[in-house]
């Protein structure tokens, strides 16, 4: 543990303590950090936009602002799963390199927000299939369970979104 | 002369500006009252006159959100503060305010800048013809 | 005589009492008088509802004297109360039936005091300053007093600067007015007490101003609202020479009012410029300038208040039936005068209501052309004046929407003044130059793009330009120049803010970046070095300033500018300059449109582009090779454009002839757009998409529905471009 920790601070990744929501997704936990997070809605009626790619949900009408949803689990290649009563909205402040965008993304369920401290902190192994390593942040283990740390930005990142683009023209 | 004037009565200045409160407070001291109370506008005026006994009200016309006008319309209509005399400061060439002012009731006006002379006359002008009532 | 006396008189109750009030009248009991006045305008009221000759004039004439005595106007006070007693006696005859000739004594009494009364009319502002003037002693040379005076009065006097901003955008809000009024009002009052005579008269000469605009006699114009700002300017520099003479112990300075006197005459002067008496004498020829100079003269000196006419007469200089005349050529030069404007001041919600109904008209004239009975009309002339009638529709919607078109100039205007004040708070010299003032933009979009310019200019002020010495250093001339520039381009409006300052300083924008964490160590090319600064809480500044430190960041400009559907761009070149440019839709942010179905989705079109709807028969229905499918309306053949298709969505969509097809223009052509119903029409507000998905070819943005979910607007010239 205590290499694992000298790891960490080695590759500057001590700055990734700190706090984050957790949520599931196809039994998995997830963790996004906290100071992305804008709020958590319930699900809302979604409007779908034409020619997107799948986990693209559409747009929301958040308080007056037009808002795009991505569903998190078809972006991460998961099997769909019909929404319901525990299906959340997280929105979230995309860093996208082109500045802060609003983002809603759909999970499962919405955990809790947890304190992660740099000794509970492991950096990402290699998934292979649709999670893409350079999406995670880190590991962390806690209360006996491991959480798969975000990084939002990535997830939904400038390449994704130049993606998108080339899907959609 | 000033026989009429009872000097122990609370006085309330209302006027948004606080220089202008000022003012007025220091010519009513000169003229001899004592008690001297302030608002910053209408609302504030009307519950000190619910909660204090107030023997006259100096108001400004001009101000936000009630004016002097409405204020005394509300002093009039509420049986408790109907009698309460009050004295209307203005200015010189808004004659429309003054007229309103008279219809509404009010005893006397004063016409901005005025002399602790000028406002004594005023004040005795009010009280004299209460005590001929 | 008796039986045609008009009984009753439903004002009996109210003579009766009037009657009682007048006995108690005293010229020092104003509540009397008040009550007395009140009775009068009751009365007078009810004349007009039941009018009896004579007893309208009498009450008007006692409703003058009152007004009179109330404001301390009569001298003869106890004449005047005697000629509200007579008057009230006649109209007590008039309403018992008995006419004047039948009283004749009380009538002549009565016209005698009203003659005296009422003949010379009062002077018109002497009235109440003598008695009240010559504040005495130094009980008021308060320190303190005056120390509270500076702080509260430039409190107000910032207060007045928000409030013409807002002023200006609406300029029949009374409410805002009155916000402006009081406080000069108050200034001036308090100057007054404070022996600040230069203050009292300047905050008089605003009152005054700000009175005129009140009470409907002036309108609010930007010109209006660049003579208050400079007034406010004037009042501030005697309220900072007041502090200083203050601490330092000296007299006040001595401040010009000329300029200030000399602008409000020139706003004010427009509307009341109508010709002297003594003028149109002249240029009758009736009278030499010189006579008429010796007149008023003697006007001013001997007899102040009595009319120039009377004295001419009486001095035999010109005929009264000349004067006469000249006085109704007065009055209807004047009335001229004032019908004059070309322009006139439109309700905005009335011109909304009319760009509304213009919507509907243009649909239902589409229906009416859709109808069977039409449709199958054989009758070519019905055809041609249809068609007519719908080129005009389209032609009056589009000219309706113009009106709600407004030159940017006053907009820029305004910034005339932010640069000069922040060319004295920096220090620096500015040379700011307007362009394209008369570029047309929606009024909404002036409103929404105002503080964006503010922050712009500001921007370019403390951190583009440099201070005079560093731009001499650099073989500039000292004087920064400053930039706004607007023009149309491609259906938008560019405003360009353009400065020939340091351009901006990528070391340090990019250093900035990483500090902050904004960039990754990666490679940026130089355009995208400066978006940097649009990153929310972004700031090259080595330290706040007064200027631009207000918290308000440029990515604040940024989401304004997109949410107006606007884009922003920076062109910089290191020592040269940086010029922003905001592209702005020419359109307002509200669109007319018309919701269609598309599979499970609405979608709107605005309805401008849309010529007509229409339901083919089977038979214009056709597939041409190489051509595509084709739909017959009348003599043209129009491309279909299958939307579902188009779009992606799920399905072909239904066929032509069992759905409804939108002839749609754009640029001069036209397609025939599939779609599965029409749901409505109605207004909307474009909302973008967001970064994300702002450029979805064949998508405007979207909309907030009726029922809270968001419908997607269709862009015509996209989907023009997607369908080939």
């Amino acid at each position: 543990m205590g290499e694992a920790a000298r790891s960490l601070e080695q590759t500057g990744l001590r700055a990734r303590e700190g706090k984050y929501l957790t949520f599931v997704l196809a039994q998995e936990e997830f963790g996004l950090e906290i100071l992305k997070v804008r709020e958590i809605i319930g699900m809302l009626e979604i409007t779908a936009i034409p020619q997107t790619p799948e986990y693209v949900k559409g747009v929301i009408n958040l308080r007056g602002r037009v808002i795009p949803v991505i569903d998190l689990r078809l972006k991460f290649g998961l099997p769909p799963l019909e929404y319901g009563e525990r299906t959340c909205i997280i929105v979230v402040d995309v860093n996208s390199g082109q500045g802060l965008m609003q983002m809603g993304v759909v999970v499962d369920a919405v955990s809790e927000v947890l304190n992660v401290g740099a000794e509970d902190l492991e950096p990402p192994p290699n998934f292979g299939r649709g999670l893409n390593n350079s999406y995670i942040l880190g590991i962390a283990k806690t209360k006996g369970s491991i959480k798969i740390l975000l990084d939002i930005d990535r997830v939904l990142s400038a390449a994704e979104l130049l993606g998108l683009e080339a899907l959609g023209s | 002369m000033s026989s009429c004037i009872d000097f122990s009565i609370k006085v309330l200045v209302a006027d948004d500006f606080a220089t202008m409160r000022k003012i007025v407070r220091n010519i009513l001291k000169q003229i001899g009252f004592e008690d001297i109370v302030e608002a910053e506008d209408g609302t504030t005026a009307l519950q000190i006159l619910k909660n204090e006994k107030i023997g006259l009200v100096v108001t400004d016309w001009n101000m936000p959100n009630m004016s002097g006008l409405e204020l005394l319309q509300h002093i009039r209509k509420n049986p408790d503060t109907a009698k309460v005399p009050v004295l209307m400061v203005t200015a010189e060439g808004l004659k429309e305010n003054v007229l309103e002012a008279v219809k509404a009731g009010v005893n006397n006006y004063v016409v901005k800048p005025f002399t602790a002379e000028v406002l004594q006359e005023k004040i005795e002008a009010i009280f004299r013809k209460l005590a001929a009532a | 005589m008796s039986d045609e006396r008009p009984q009753p008189i439903p004002w009996a109750e109210n003579l009766e009492r009037l009657a009682l009030k007048a006995v108690m009248l005293s010229t020092d009991d104003l509540p009397a008088l008040g009550a007395f006045l009140q009775e009068l305008e009751d009365l007078k009221s009810q004349l007009e509802a039941s009018p009896l000759p004579e007893a309208d004039t009498l009450v008007a004439e006692l409703l003058t004297v009152t007004n009179r005595l109330v404001l301390q106007e009569i001298p003869a006070a106890v004449q005047a109360l005697e000629l509200l007693g007579q008057g009230v006696a006649l109209l007590q005859h008039l309403a018992a039936g008995r006419p004047p000739q039948e009283v004749p004594e009380e009538w002549q009494t009565y016209r005698r005091l009203a003659a005296e009364l009422l003949g010379a009319p009062p002077p018109e502002t002497a009235g109440a300053a003598p008695a009240q003037a010559a504040p005495g002693g130094a009980v008021f040379e308060d320190p303190e007093l005056v120390a509270n005076f500076l702080t509260e009065a430039a409190e107000h006097l910032e207060g007045i600067e928000t409030r013409l901003v807002h002023l200006e955008q609406h300029p029949d809000d009374l409410e805002a007015v009155n916000a402006i009024f009081r406080p000069f009002h108050t200034i001036k009052g308090v100057a007054g007490f404070l022996h600040l005579e230069q203050i009292q008269a300047a905050g008089h000469e605003l009152e005054s101003l700000l009175e005129k605009v009140r009470s409907g006699r002036q309108q609010v114009t930007p010109e209006l609202v660049d003579v208050i700002l400079f007034g406010v300017d004037l009042l501030r520099e005697m309220l900072t020479d007041l502090q200083e003479a203050l601490a330092a112990s000296r007299p006040l300075r001595t401040f010009d009012l000329g300029p200030l006197e000399a602008r409000i005459a020139a706003v004010t002067d427009t509307p009341s410029s109508r010709p002297r008496l003594g003028e149109i004498l002249v240029q009758d020829g009736e009278l030499s300038p010189g006579e008429v100079e010796a007149a008023l003269r003697h006007q001013q000196e001997e007899e102040p208040g009595r009319p120039l006419g009377e004295i001419l007469v009486e001095q035999g200089k010109v005929a009264p039936q000349k004067v006469a005349r000249a006085l109704v050529q007065q009055l209807s030069e004047a009335k001229t005068g004032e019908a004059a404007p070309a322009a006139i001041k439109v309700d905005l919600a009335k011109l909304d209501t009319l760009v509304n109904l213009m919507g509907e008209l243009v649909i239902v004239q589409s229906q009416v052309r859709q109808n069977p009975v039409v449709l199958t009309a054989a009758d070519q002339k019905l055809v041609r004046d249809l068609g007519q009638m719908s080129r005009i529709t389209t032609e009056l919607q589009k000219i309706s929407m113009s009106l709600r078109m407004v030159p940017i100039g006053a907009t820029l205007r305004r910034m005339v003044r932010l640069v000069r004040d922040l060319s004295h708070k920096t220090g620096k010299l500015v040379h700011l130059e307007l362009e394209g003032e008369d570029t047309e933009i929606d009024r909404n979009m002036v409103e929404a793009i105002y503080d964006p310019l503010v922050h712009l200019v500001r921007n370019a002020v403390d951190h583009g330009l440099e201070p005079p010495e560093e731009r001499q250093a650099a073989g500039k001339p000292p004087e920064g120049r400053l930039v706004l520039r607007a023009y149309h381009k491609g259906g938008n409006v560019i405003l360009d803010i353009e400065d020939d300052g340091r351009g901006l300083n990528r070391a340090a924008i990019l250093a900035k970046a990483r500090e902050r964490g904004l960039v990754g160590p990666g490679e940026l090319t130089p355009s995208q070095i400066d978006h940097l600064i649009f990153e929310p809480g972004f700031s090259t500044a080595a330290q706040v300033t007064e200027v631009s430190g207000r918290g308000v960041g440029m990515d604040v400009v940024k989401q304004t500018v997109e949410s107006l559907r606007g884009k922003i761009d920076i062109v910089t070149r290191p020592g040269a300059g940086t010029r922003f440019s905001l592209r702005l839709p020419l359109t307002l942010a509200i669109i007319d449109g018309l919701v269609v179905r598309l599979g499970a989705e609405r979608y709107i079109l605005p309805t401008v582009a849309v010529r007509e709807t229409l339901r083919p028969a089977r038979e214009d229905c056709f597939t041409v090779e190489g051509k595509g499918e084709l739909i017959r309306v009348r003599q043209l053949l129009l491309p279909l454009v299958r939307l579902h298709r188009l779009l992606g969505l799920a399905g072909a969509g239904p066929d032509p002839w069992d759905s409804l097809v939108l002839v749609v223009e754009h640029e001069g052509e036209a397609r025939a757009f599939l779609v599965d119903e029409i749901l409505g029409k109605q207004e909307v507000v474009i909302k973008s998409l967001g970064q994300l998905l702002q450029n979805r070819p064949g998508l405007a943005g979207g909309t907030i529905l009726g029922d809270g979910r968001v419908g997607l607007i269709l862009d015509v010239g996209g989907l023009f471009a997607l369908a080939g």
